[in-house]
C-alpha cells in the first residue's frame, strides 16, 4: 500500500477535491446536476488552450479555466433553473453529452487525437489551489448568500417566503459550481498533460456527482471525504491490489452507501458536531439587540387591503371575492371549516399562489403579482399550516436567512432567540425540536424580519394547553409592536381570545366580518357552522 | 435517399425497443433506472459469450439474451430500489448508476478487457424490395417495436395486472393497501422492460455483429434521451422518438456530418425539455 505515497495519487486526489466541492456548490441547491464533465472539459481546454498559445502563468490559467467555464454554465443553468427532477437530470446529461461531442468536433483543438500541453502543475501548486478553492468555498458557504442556497435543499417554497429569490439563487449556483469545475479540469489538464474527448464523458459525470453524494452535500468536509472515497476506491493503487474487479466492488459500495447513509458519510448533524468548537470560537459576544421596526404604522392605520380576491383550483372555487382590511396593532382572525379558503387567502397574500382576480396591497403598494421573495422584502411574513423548518439549517441560521438585511441582523438573531425562548437550542437541527419550539421557530422566522402584515397558518395545532398559551402571548406582544397579525386557527378559544376582529370563511366566500361577539351572533355564520361544530363549541365557558 | 430513411427507420426501432422498457419502468414506478443500458449490452454479451463458448443455436442465444435481461433487470429493485426506498427518487437513480458500474464492469473483468463481443453467426438475411436493400433482423426490430408498443399499451389498458401498475404510478400506498403485491408489480415490470432490452440487445448485435461493454451507455443514453422527447410514461412518443430519431441520425451522417451526429438526441431533448418538459406525448403531471 506504499503507492498511496505516489504522487500522483496525491495530486489527483487534489483536483476531485476541487471538484467535489464544486459539485456541492450546486447540488447544494437540491438540483442534481449530471453534466459536471463538460465544464471540466471546458477548464481543462481553455487552461490548455491558453498554455500554449499565449503561456500564461498558473494562477491566470486556473483563472481563465473557471471564468470560461462559468460563461458556459449561463445557458444550461438558466434551462436547469426551469427544471426538476427527473427532467433536471435528462437536461444536466444532455448538456455534457453536447459537450464532448463539440470538442471531439472542434479540429482546431486537436479534435479525436486531443490536444498536449507542455506546462505541468506541481503537487505543491495542486494544494495551494485546493487550500484557494476551499477558503472561498466555505466563506460563500456560511454567508448570508450560502444560507440562501442551503435553504433551497429543503424547501423552495419555504425558501422563497423566507426572502430567497429562488431562481436567481438557483442560477447562480450552477455556474459558480462550474466554475470550480473548471479550475478541477484546469488542474488536470497541466497534470496530465494531454487531454482527449474521450475522457468527458458520462462516467466522469457520475463521478463528480458522487463526490457529493457519497461524501455528503450539507458540509465541504463532506465533499473532500466523497473525494477521498471515490478516489481511493476507484484509484490506480486499488486495481493494483484487487485487480480487474476493483471497479466491480467500487460500483457495489456505491449502492451500499447510498441506501445506508441518505445523507453521505458526513450528515449535517455529524458536520455541525465537528465544526461546534470552531462556532464557539468565532462566536462574537452580541448585546442582545432591540428587535426594530423597519415599518412602523401607527396603530390603527391600514397595512393590508384584499379587494375582490378569487382563485380556483382546478374550477373549484376556492376565494369568490373576498374584500377585508388589515390594521396595524391588530389580529384579524379568520375561521372556517377545512377547504372554506382560510389557508389559500394566505397563499395569496404571501404570493405562494397568483390571484385570479381582484388586487392585494400592502401600505399603498399593489403586491399581487410580485414574486414571494419580494413580498417579503416589501413587508409580509408567514408561517405554513405544517410546520415547514428547514430540515438542514439550524435555529439561528434559519433565523438568519429570514432577518432583513442589514448590519444589526447578528443583534436582531440574538433579541429573537432570546424572545422565543430557543437560545438553548441555536445550534440544534429541527429534528432535535419539539413540536411547541419548532412552531416557535417557525413563528420566530416569519416575524424576525418585522413584517407589517404576519400570516400565521395555524399556529397552535398539536400543542397542548401550557404552549398553547405561549403562543397567544408571542402573538400579542407582535401585535402590540404595530404589527398586523392574521391568525387561522382551528383553536377557536386561541382565534378569539387573541383577536381584535374576526372574519368567517365559508366555501371561498367571507360571510362576515367584525368584532367576535358580532360575528359569533351573526345569522349566516350560525347556518354555516350547521352539521359543522357550533362555533361557541369550544370558547372558554 | 429512401435507402437512407429506411435504414434510419431500422435504427430508430431498436433505440424505440429500449426506449419502451425505460418508459415502462417510469411510467409505473416513477423512478428512473440508469442501469437499463448496461442491462442491454450485458444480456447481448453474456448470452454471445455462452454461445461461443458451447456452440449454441442462433434461436437459443436469443432466448437467452431475453432471460439474462429480465433476471438483471428484475434485480434492479433487488439491489438498488428496494434498499434505498420507492420515495427517494434521485437516490434509487444514483443508485442505479452504482449497478451500471458493477454490470459494466463486471463484463469486462469476466472477459478480460474492453473488447467486443463478437457475433459468429452466419445469418445471411439481406434481401432487396426494389432498389433498397434491407435485413432480415431490422425488419424483424421494426416490427418487434410497433407490436411490443400495441401489446403494452392493450396490457397496461385492459389486464388486472396493468391496471394494478398503472395505479400504483399514483398512489403506491393505497395499491398495497389494497392487497396488490407491491414488490411483486415492481419486479415483473423490470423484468418486463428487461426481457425487451434483452431482445432488443440480440437483434442489435444480430445486425452490429458485436457487442462492447461501453455500447452500454452509449446505446444506453440515446434510448433514454428518445424515453425524455417521446414522453416519459408513452409507448407511443418512445416509438415516435425512437423512429424520428434514427431517420435524422441516418440523414445526417448521409449528409457528410458524421461526427455531429451524436448531438442531434441530445439537442433535440433539450430543445424538448425547454419548450415542452413532459414529451412529446407524456403528461404534464409525469
Amino acid at each position: 500500500m506504499g503507492a498511496f505515497a505516489t504522487v500522483d495519487f496525491w495530486g489527483l486526489l487534489g483536483i476531485s477535491i476541487v471538484a467535489a466541492i464544486g459539485m456541492n456548490l450546486v447540488y447544494i441547491t437540491g438540483q442534481l446536476n449530471l453534466g459536471q464533465a463538460a465544464f471540466y472539459a471546458i477548464g481543462a481546454y481553455t487552461a490548455a488552450w491558453i498554455d500554449t498559445e499565449l503561456g500564461w502563468p498558473l494562477p491566470a490559467l486556473l483563472l481563465a479555466a473557471a471564468v470560461v467555464a462559468g460563461i458556459g454554465a449561463m445557458p444550461i443553468a438558466w434551462g436547469a433553473s426551469r427544471l426538476a427532477g427527473i427532467y433536471l437530470i435528462m437536461g444536466t446529461l444532455a448538456a455534457g453529452q453536447l459537450v464532448q461531442v463539440a470538442f471531439g468536433n472542434a479540429e482546431e483543438l486537436g479534435g479525436r487525437q486531443g490536444y498536449r500541453i507542455e506546462s505541468q502543475i506541481a503537487l505543491p501548486e495542486v494544494a495551494a489551489s485546493v487550500g484557494v478553492v476551499l477558503i472561498l468555498a466555505t466563506l460563500l458557504m456560511t454567508s448570508r448568500f450560502g444560507l440562501r442556497m442551503r435553504a433551497l435543499f429543503d424547501d423552495s417554497d419555504a425558501a422563497a417566503v423566507a426572502g430567497v429569490a429562488v431562481r436567481r439563487v438557483k442560477i447562480f449556483s450552477v455556474v459558480v459550481s462550474a466554475s470550480v469545475v473548471g479550475i478541477a479540469g484546469g488542474m488536470w489538464a497541466l497534470w496530465i498533460g494531454k487531454i482527449e474527448p474521450r475522457e468527458f464523458g458520462v462516467f466522469l459525470s457520475f463521478d463528480i456527482a458522487l463526490y457529493s453524494l457519497i461524501g455528503g452535500v450539507h458540509s465541504l468536509i463532506g465533499a473532500v471525504a466523497g473525494a477521498v472515497v471515490v478516489e481511493v476506491l476507484t484509484g490506480n493503487v486499488i486495481r493494483d491490489v484487487v485487480g480487474p474487479w476493483a471497479f466491480v466492488i467500487y460500483g457495489a459500495l456505491v449502492m451500499v452507501l447510498i441506501a445506508v447513509l441518505p445523507e453521505g458519510l458526513v450528515s449535517r448533524s455529524f458536520a455541525l458536531r465537528l465544526t461546534a468548537p470552531l462556532r464557539k470560537l468565532r462566536r462574537r459576544r452580541v448585546e442582545s439587540g432591540v428587535l426594530s421596526h423597519a415599518r412602523v404604522e401607527p396603530a390603527g392605520e391600514t397595512v393590508l387591503t384584499v379587494r375582490h380576491v378569487g382563485h380556483r383550483y382546478d374550477g373549484v372555487v376556492a376565494l369568490d371575492d373576498v374584500s377585508l382590511e388589515v390594521r396595524g396593532g391588530e389580529v384579524l382572525a379568520l375561521i372556517g371549516a377545512n377547504g372554506a379558503g382560510k389557508s389559500t387567502l394566505i397563499d395569496v397574500i404571501s404570493g405562494r399562489v397568483p390571484n385570479e382576480a381582484g388586487a392585494v396591497t400592502l401600505l399603498g403598494t399593489r403586491i399581487d403579482g410580485m414574486p414571494a421573495h419580494r413580498r417579503k422584502a416589501m413587508g409580509v411574513g408567514r408561517t405554513f399550516q405544517d410546520v415547514r423548518t428547514f430540515a438542514h439549517l439550524t435555529v439561528e441560521e434559519s433565523l438568519r436567512l429570514s432577518a432583513a438585511d442589514g448590519a444589526r441582523s447578528n443583534a436582531t438573531v440574538e433579541a429573537m432567540l432570546d424572545r422565543v425562548a430557543l437560545g438553548r437550542r441555536r445550534d440544534d437541527l429541527p429534528e432535535a425540536l419539539t413540536v411547541a419550539e419548532r412552531r416557535r421557530l417557525d413563528i420566530a422566522r416569519a416575524a424576525i424580519a418585522m413584517p407589517s402584515v404576519l400570516l400565521l397558518d395555524e399556529p397552535s395545532v398539536g400543542m397542548v394547553e401550557q404552549e398553547r398559551i405561549e403562543i397567544a402571548e408571542l402573538i400579542g406582544s407582535l401585535r402590540d409592536e404595530g404589527m398586523a397579525v392574521v391568525v387561522v386557527d382551528h383553536n377557536l378559544d386561541l382565534a378569539l381570545g387573541l383577536a381584535d376582529r374576526v372574519g368567517v370563511l365559508d366555501f371561498g366566500v367571507l360571510i362576515a366580518l367584525g368584532s367576535p361577539d358580532a360575528v359569533l351572533a351573526d345569522e349566516r355564520v350560525r347556518a354555516a357552522y350547521l352539521g359543522h361544530a357550533d362555533p361557541l363549541d369550544g370558547v372558554g365557558s | 435517399m429512401t435507402q437512407v430513411v429506411i435504414n434510419g427507420l431500422l435504427v430508430g426501432a431498436s433505440y424505440a425497443l429500449l426506449a419502451i422498457g425505460y418508459t415502462l419502468v417510469f411510467g409505473v414506478m416513477r423512478l428512473l433506472t440508469l442501469a437499463h443500458g448496461q442491462v442491454f449490452m450485458a444480456s447481448g454479451a453474456i448470452a454471445l459469450i455462452a454461445a461461443n463458448a458451447y456452440g449454441l443455436p442462433l434461436v437459443v442465444a436469443g432466448l437467452l439474451a431475453v432471460t439474462i435481461g429480465a433476471l438483471l433487470s428484475a434485480l434492479t429493485d433487488v439491489v438498488s430500489f428496494r434498499p434505498v426506498g420507492y420515495s427517494r427518487p434521485i437516490a434509487a437513480a444514483v443508485s442505479t448508476i452504482g449497478f451500471a458500474i458493477v454490470i459494466e464492469r463486471g463484463i469486462i473483468a469476466i472477459r478480460g478487457d474492453e473488447t467486443a463481443v463478437p457475433f459468429l453467426f452466419e445469418v445471411n438475411t439481406d434481401f432487396r424490395v426494389g432498389s433498397v436493400q434491407v435485413s432480415l433482423v431490422e425488419v424483424a426490430t421494426f416490427v418487434l417495436a410497433l407490436v411490443v408498443m400495441v401489446l403494452t399499451s392493450r396490457f397496461l389498458q385492459r389486464s388486472r395486472w396493468g391496471i394494478a401498475m398503472r395505479a400504483f404510478s399514483r398512489d403506491p400506498e393505497a395499491v398495497a393497501l389494497l392487497g396488490v403485491p407491491v414488490r411483486r408489480l415492481a419486479v415483473r415490470t423490470l423484468a418486463v422492460a428487461g426481457g425487451l432490452a434483452g431482445l432488443s440487445a440480440f437483434l442489435w448485435v444480430a445486425r452490429n455483429r458485436s457487442v462492447a461493454p461501453s455500447d452500454g451507455f452509449a446505446v444506453g443514453l440515446i434510448a433514454l434521451a428518445v424515453m425524455t422527447i417521446g414522453g416519459i410514461g408513452s409507448m407511443r412518443g418512445a416509438v415516435i422518438a425512437g423512429l424520428t430519431l434514427g431517420v435524422v441520425v441516418n440523414v445526417l451522417d448521409y449528409q457528410g456530418l458524421r461526427g455531429w451526429q451524436a448531438a442531434v438526441p441530445w439537442m433535440l431533448l433539450l430543445v424538448v425539455l425547454l419548450l415542452r418538459p413532459q414529451g412529446l406525448f407524456g403528461e404534464a403531471d409525469a
